[in-house]
């Protein structure tokens, strides 16, 4: 990337509380695939959530994506004032798939919509969101062109793609089964000290579930696949930066964007997100 | 039914039977399972409790996706043999049934007399079960009746192989959602068939997998927390075998019409869902001159936008719906009434069209509802309105993507549908 791109490189947790195939998309607490809202939860909402995690599970990861490095023209900036910003998506953003109605996304996951990035420290915040159709900004996804839609779409509409190395590098989970038995462990600790019968009846669920070791189970193959999107933040540009530490940006140009996300925890409904987005500036 | 099977047409005759006997009980088991409480506040039931009455919700809806998976190939059975597949079904409540009781097989929400009547269905699959009109019965009369028809040198396997659903055809890797469908070519493919279906039914000992010993573990379970809590109810007050006044159909003898103006609309949209499905599969197992994309389109529709983004959270609203229009209980439940003949359309560009449209009426019907759900106050239409109107945008979303699986205009496919839902009132 040249010197008219500031890259942003960011990674963390992210929360989505979500149904999974075979049940329908709405389900509000999951009772066929590998996901549910347990004892005392609120409903699934399906809400993408890269900050402030909702019913957050104990023994779960730390729900946070930050910028870890910021650079421009290959030089590193390491008193950059976004280093360390907080990198969120706003508007309640879902995978919208539905059954394979709105894309081709054979893993069934689709696009995150919508998508209204945040960066943000103190006093300083940047958004951009990235409209579907320029066209018709409010349109109903499913009104929407395929091609439109598929371009938010994972890059491999096969389906997700195995990478454990990948996995292990950022989470140092290695080994699926043995990351599951532990978290098993801790829970049961936990049970035999509970003594509410809601807390129990929790605690109890999840122990079941993580007792599921079958090789081909989703629990543990999306524990190390991932999908990969990259496209161009396109829609309308917010800059509040009232002591001007930013460097002037270019509105006008499309911002590119590319990360990973995988590592699906089914236990605690937490997968991790890696990636960079290329702020254009203006004058180059 | 004739004591033996000595031509191809008792054969079909019988293979009839049995996907009668299985869609019955798929219908059943999906109904029960649409009646089940989601959250302690729809009163008598703790957190603890709603944990057990999802577990019961999985096995039951487990049960019934292989008998989805038997209905597959009891349909495959029919095409191998040369004949199309038999989705048709009595209305409910049916007459004496194979394994069922003599009389009044129900749509019944889930109750422990419920599942005695499921336990004692599923053990009439049992080899030990000669009683003439068990399932077990049937099952070995139509074996031994392809045994002998294979025998006799008769050119029996004539269907022609694409005619088959598997897995494959349906893109669900192996082992996935608990359901094996798989060719049927031979005789020796037809004993794996047979035995399947009988094996999954029976195994009536608790710790068995079975359907019977699953369905006996969720009985034992619910009699152990009802004796824990008298008061414990897990199950939506759900009528017992609703009914519309449907095209073609009359309320059948123990039915409980529904009458609440919104409910029967509900009802009948989920009827429209329901036929039109039945439609599309009758289509996928008879393939003719379609494309393989054509084909993949019927595959796209058909099975998980149907079956997962319709028909199982339509069910599940209907359960929420009164019945009637004088009070808010009891509720009602998905009819299961198709409203449409069916039998398959034999020239594909009508068959297109015909589906496309009634893609098009579901999305316009579906908008109705959602805005006059929208308007009422009650608790009830409060807690349903977000589900309805997601259907809604799924009707719109299937008839766009029907029309382009299929090669039809979809800009025309928008206006039209936009035509149709102005001239009712609603502006998109």
């Amino acid at each position: 990337m040249n010197a008219d791109h500031l890259v942003l490189e960011f990674a963390g947790w992210f929360q989505c509380r979500l149904a999974t195939n075979p049940d329908p998309t709405d389900e509000p607490r999951g009772v066929s695939g590998h996901t549910f809202a347990l004892p005392g939860e609120p409903d699934l909402d399906r809400v993408i959530r890269f900050q402030e995690p909702v019913a957050p599970r104990s023994h779960g990861p730390r729900v946070a994506v930050e910028v870890g490095a910021v650079s421009r023209g290959g030089e590193s900036l390491s008193d950059h004032p976004l280093l360390r910003a907080s990198v969120d998506l706003l508007d309640g953003p879902k995978f919208e798939s539905r059954n394979l109605l709105l894309t081709d996304d054979r893993a069934g996951v689709g696009l995150i919509h919508p998508f209204h990035l945040e960066v943000k420290v103190p006093g300083l915040v940047v958004r951009r969101r990235d409209l579907v159709d320029p066209d018709a900004p409010d349109q109903e996804l499913h009104r929407v062109a395929p091609e439109l839609l598929n371009r938010r779409a994972p890059v491999d509409l096969n389906g997700m793609i195995m990478d454990p190395e990948r996995i292990a590098e950022v989470t140092g989970i290695t080994d699926g089964l043995e990351f599951r038995a532990r978290r098993r462990e801790a829970l049961e600790t936990d049970l035999a000290g509970a003594r509410d019968p809601v807390v129990r009846a929790a605690l109890e669920k999840r122990i079941r579930d993580l007792r599921i070791t079958h090789p081909r189970d989703l629990r543990l193959i999306s524990l190390q696949a991932t999908q990969t999107r990259r496209f161009a933040l396109n829609g309308p540009v917010e800059i509040h930066d009232a002591a001007g530490r930013l460097e002037p940006v270019d509105a006008d140009r499309d911002w590119p964007i590319g990360f990973w996300m995988g590592g699906w925890d089914s236990d605690s409904l937490c997968g991790y997100v890696k990636g960079r987005l290329a702020i254009a500036l203006s004058g180059g | 039914m004739p004591r033996e099977i000595e031509s191809r047409v008792d054969l079909v005759r019988a293979l009839a039977r049995a996907a009668e006997v299985e869609h019955a009980a798929l219908c059943r088991y999906l109904f029960a399972a649409a009646s089940l409480k989601k959250r302690p506040e729809e009163g008598a039931c703790t957190w603890p409790q709603i944990e057990s009455v999802r577990a019961w919700q999985s096995s039951l809806l487990l049960v019934a996706r292989q008998e989805m998976e038997h209905l597959g190939l009891v349909c495959n059975l029919l095409s191998a043999v040369g004949c199309a597949p038999h989705f048709g079904r009595s209305g409910f409540p049916m007459g004496a049934v194979p394994g069922g009781p003599g009389t009044g097989v129900a749509l019944e929400r889930f109750s422990a007399g419920a599942l005695e009547r499921f336990v004692a269905f599923e053990r009439s699959h049992e080899p030990a079960s000669r009683a003439e009109g068990s399932v077990g019965a049937l099952y070995r009369q139509i074996l031994t009746g392809l045994e002998a028809l294979d025998a006799a040198a008769f050119d029996l396997w004539v269907g022609p192989p694409r005619a088959q659903v598997s897995n494959e055809t349906m893109d669900i890797p192996a082992g996935w959602y608990d359901i094996d469908v798989f060719p049927i070519r031979r005789l020796a493919d037809a004993r794996v068939a047979v035995h399947r279906i009988l094996e999954t039914g029976q195994e009536g000992e608790p710790e068995a997998s079975g359907h019977a010993g699953r369905l006996g573990r969720v009985l034992s379970d619910l009699r152990r927390l009802q004796h824990e809590d008298s008061a414990f109810e897990p199950s939506r007050p759900v009528v017992t075998n609703p009914v519309t006044t449907s095209a073609g159909l009359e309320p059948a003898a123990g039915g409980a019409l529904l009458t609440h103006p919104l409910t029967v609309r509900a009802a009948r949209l989920f009827n429209g869902a329901y036929g039109l499905m039945l439609l599309m599969l009758l289509r996928f197992y008879t393939p003719n001159e379609e494309t393989p994309e054509e084909r993949d389109g019927l595959r796209r529709i058909a099975f998980f936008p149907l079956m997962t983004l319709v028909m199982r959270p339509l069910g599940e609203i209907l359960t929420q719906m009164p019945a009637s229009s004088d009070e808010e209980t009891p509720t009602a439940g998905p009819t299961f009434e198709p409203g449409v003949p069916l039998v398959v359309q034999p020239y594909k560009r009508s068959a297109w069209l015909l589906y496309h449209e009634c893609l098009q009426r579901l999305a316009v019907e579906g908008a109705r509802l959602e805005e006059d759900v929208g308007r009422r106050d009650e608790g009830w239409a409060r807690s349903i309105a977000p589900r309805v109107r997601f259907l809604r945008q799924n009707f719109e979303g299937m008839a766009v993507a029907f029309a382009r699986y299929v090669d039809m205009d979809t800009v025309r496919s928008m206006v039209l549908m936009d035509k149709l839902l102005a001239g009712d009132g609603h502006e998109r």
